[in-house]
């Protein structure tokens, strides 16, 4: 096959700029990877502004598409509810029930601790603390690889999503928002090697790094801990809890992360590097919640305190 | 509209349509923390059956929008992808590329070429990855995945490229 430089005005300025003619002299062999080289050298040449357009608009072409299958994944979870026996929706219902009764006595008790906790600041002359708005968001694409762990989101910049904004779970901590679209937001677990914050063991008021770490196939996620102080020390059946340190910026503090399992001396010996055990839900969930900071919103959201399982 | 472009558009649709059923796949898979890596099966018949501009293309959008929701340079998964392409667009004249078979071979192992490459890249970029034990199960779940539905995804490129009255015959033809 031959490449041919058309005649007109137009084609001498096509072929000044690419080497049409100097394709011709190529094998057919080469041929291929010469313009393989071509296209990698003007993908270089292109504006940074460019990619960055044009990455945002495949991103939200793809973002119809994402929800749309969550929708259609809820719908097919909805006829499967919809098939199960009576009897068992009755008893799911009553034990639904339990748990709202319970709730409400909780939301009671906090509503009560959060008027004491506002009196008693104020007593002190203290500045309330910074409030955070509860978005709801679905899961809609997880995206867990062996180089980056993220979620894709149904909410976006449209519900007022930041950049950075901590995202929790019943569980404790889910991570950070990454990138924020129009309808949709990218977030970065905690599983995430690329993710790195503060956290304190509990009871203990001393930071330690942590990092989203190395995640085994067909195993929990895990982190690392980095400059833990060489008095923690962690016994077979006792793992330490790990909490968010308050520090940093990102996520309040007290939020769960994960379980402190092991943890050996580092390199310089000044330290130790620990190993740490996320909750097993963190890659299969499907609802989150978005902080987002708001200063007339009172209180500060601390999800339940339960143990990740393993 | 030009049959280049008709058939560039076919490829690019059957392409995203994978995208979007291995994303499905790879929601499900990740409470085991695996993920399946469609290369493979995006650069086959682009690189086997199509024309060379049109296969270029179809594969390169495809690896942009890869990219769109990778937390990676753009263009990393494209241009790898586009390399897997150019391999085998330059061994296609060598091999019986009408053959089923052959090109199912084909697409393992430009699953496995355009899965190294990104793995290179990740590294170049220093990206931490997860153990080598976890990255020789992934890549050998993709080649499973690969060999289970390419026969069935090749079929749906074959019935876009008709509906859009784009054979690959008149290729066939003019590349043998």
């Amino acid at each position: 096959m031959r490449f041919s430089v058309p005649s007109s005005r137009a084609g001498d300025r096509v072929a000044a700029v690419f080497p049409v003619r100097l394709l011709n002299h190529i094998s057919g062999q080469a041929r291929p990877f010469f313009t393989f080289g071509v296209v990698a050298l003007a993908w270089l040449l292109v504006p940074a502004a460019v990619k960055r357009f044009t990455r945002a608009a495949l991103f939200e072409a793809q973002a119809p598409v994402m929800v749309t299958v969550e929708r259609a994944r809820e719908l097919r979870e909805y006829f499967v509810l919809r098939s199960r026996p009576t009897g068992e929706l009755i008893a799911a219902g009553k034990e639904t029930a339990n748990a709202l009764a319970a709730y409400e006595v909780g939301v009671g008790r906090l509503e009560q601790l959060e008027a004491d906790n506002t009196r008693l600041r104020a007593l002190l002359g203290m500045t309330p603390g910074a409030g955070w708005r509860q978005e709801h968001a679905t899961v809609v694409e997880r995206d867990l690889s062996a180089w980056w762990q993220q979620l894709v989101i149904d909410k976006g910049a449209n519900h007022g999503v930041p950049l950075d904004a901590p995202v929790v779970f019943a569980g404790g901590v889910v991570g950070r928002v990454r990138e924020v679209r129009a309808m949709t937001a990218v977030v970065a677990l905690v599983s995430d090697p690329g993710v790195r914050f503060a956290v304190v063991v509990e009871g203990d008021p001393r930071p330690i790094s942590y990092t989203g770490g190395d995640n085994p196939a067909f195993g929990p996620a895990r982190g690392t801990l980095e400059f833990v102080p060489t008095d923690i020390t962690v016994t077979g059946g006792a793992p330490h809890r790990l909490l968010t340190s308050g520090k940093g910026g990102v996520f309040p503090g007290g939020l769960p992360v994960g379980l402190l399992t092991h943890v050996e001396p580092s390199a310089d010996g000044l330290f130790q590097t620990g190993e740490v055990l996320l909750p097993a839900a963190l890659s299969a969930l499907d609802e989150v919640t978005v902080l987002v900071p708001d200063a007339t919103a009172a209180g500060l959201f601390v999800p339940p305190a339960t143990d990740p399982k393993p | 509209m030009s049959r280049g472009k008709r058939q560039t558009l076919a490829l690019l649709l059957g392409n995203l349509i994978l995208c979007v059923v291995v994303a499905l796949a790879n929601h499900t898979m990740a409470d085991w923390q695996l993920r399946l890596w469609p290369g493979g099966l995006l650069v086959a018949t682009a690189a086997l059956l199509a024309g060379p501009g049109a296969g270029a293309a179809a594969v390169f959008v495809a690896g942009l929008a890869l990219d769109a929701t990778a937390p990676v340079p753009f263009g990393t998964h494209a241009f790898v992808l586009l390399g897997a392409q150019t391999v085998f667009y330059a061994l296609r004249t060598r091999l019986m590329r009408n053959a089923t078979p052959v090109r199912v071979a084909v697409a393992v192992l430009a699953g496995v070429l355009s899965w190294l490459g990104l793995a290179a890249v990740a590294k170049a970029a220093g990206l931490t990855s997860a153990g080598a034990g976890r990255l020789l199960l992934e890549l050998a779940a993709t080649s499973v995945m690969t060999l289970l539905i390419a026969p069935w995804f090749f079929a749906l490129q074959c019935r876009l490229l008709y509906l859009a009255q784009v054979g690959l015959r008149a290729e066939e033809r003019r590349f043998d």
